[in-house]
């Protein structure tokens, strides 16, 4: 009985350690994916949704993964029937707030992909805060619009 | 006692995500199933008549993927789409060129019903081989043109286009701004409507419907 308390104690514990402070599940990561590259075309952009639920305005830097030389995050300005993409050095993702990066909109700029994924296939992305965490999370390559 | 409370509250939070996270994981595939098996789709029925636009459009000669001269008379009497772009564009190109795709299926058009033209802004590294592997992607059989920067410049200024190339120095990737119109041409090689980036592909079958 004595060791069952102790064990649901440390359980608890671990548990407890697992999810207090700001630690990475301050920060989610919803619908990551890669439009496949046509033609096995060296870049891709990747979307995702990121919701910050801790108490503290963090700011994305940037993002890096294994399969790609870099990663630029860039915006797209859609005036007057005419894109303009612009890289953007930061995103500031608000306290309980929430950053879409959508089609037409923010996305991550996978640049030089050494073996260009095929839809099925999932890609690692590490994305980088400015208070110097990081957040990695698999996105699923897909044909999607 | 509240923080270990608000932490457990935070655990059942991350789980309830977490295992949705997985259950949406799991349900993907069905949902690309179902949307394979081609389910009728309702086009929309109140759209603009197609229009005249005296101004812009007519003839050109560009090449095209297999280095042939491509002219506008050479679609001899069948409908076009057309859009300018370039393969090292990542959102936009895919996008359209996907949307496209869409309405020959919308509309159970074979390649040769209707000729979608992709006229490249970045000829310097839009090869016509680049330009092949990355059409045959989409399966439409899509024309992919090019030509010196003089050329396409014509081209692009006769359809009331637009863009420019953001080369930096010392990086070898470079985007392009760009007009995102997609013309609708009709079997007189005259243009009969624009469809703006935003128009779903339902919208652009139900438009073209028109032509045939």
């Amino acid at each position: 009985m004595k060791r069952r308390v102790v064990m649901c104690c440390a359980g608890f514990l671990l548990l407890w350690m697992a999810c207090g402070g700001r630690d990475e599940s301050s920060v989610v990561v919803r619908d990551a994916w890669v439009r496949e590259p046509p033609g096995g075309h060296p870049i891709a952009a990747a979307y995702m949704t990121i919701i910050n639920n801790s108490d503290a305005a963090m700011v994305l830097v940037g993002a890096r993964s294994p399969v790609v030389e870099r990663i630029e995050i860039h915006t797209m300005i859609h005036e007057d029937g005419t894109m303009r993409m612009r890289q953007v050095e930061q995103v500031p993702l608000p306290a309980g707030g929430q950053v879409v990066f959508e089609s037409g909109g923010l996305h991550l700029m996978l640049m030089g992909l050494s073996n260009p994924p095929r839809a099925g296939d999932s890609v690692d992305l590490t994305l980088r805060f400015a208070d110097g965490s990081a957040r990695t999370v698999s996105a699923s390559v897909r044909k999607d619009l | 006692m509240i923080s270990e409370k608000w932490a457990m509250m935070r655990c059942g939070l991350y789980a309830l995500a977490c295992s949705m996270a997985l259950l949406s994981c799991a349900s993907n595939p069905s949902d690309e199933e179902n949307v394979q098996a081609d389910p009728p789709v309702e086009l929309p029925k109140d759209v603009p008549p197609l229009k005249d636009y005296g101004g812009i459009g007519g003839a050109f000669a560009l090449r095209d993927q297999r280095g042939e001269i491509f002219q506008l008379e050479d679609l001899d009497g069948r409908p076009a789409m057309l859009f300018f772009g370039y393969t090292y564009c990542p959102d936009i190109c895919p996008v359209t060129l996907s949307k496209m795709a869409a309405v020959y299926r919308l509309l159970n058009l074979k390649p040769t019903d209707l000729q979608t033209i992709f006229i490249t802004v970045d000829p310097e590294r839009d090869t016509q081989e680049k330009l092949a592997e990355y059409l045959a992607y989409f399966q439409i059989g899509a024309l992919g043109l090019t030509g010196t920067p003089d050329e396409i410049d014509a081209v692009v200024r006769q359809y009331g286009g637009y863009y420019t190339l953001n080369k930096q120095e010392g990086s070898p990737d470079y985007f392009a701004d760009h007009s995102t119109y997609t013309y609708l041409i009709d079997p007189q090689g005259q243009v009969r409507f624009l469809f703006r980036h935003g128009d779903s592909p339902e919208y652009m079958a139900a438009v073209s419907r028109q032509l045939f």
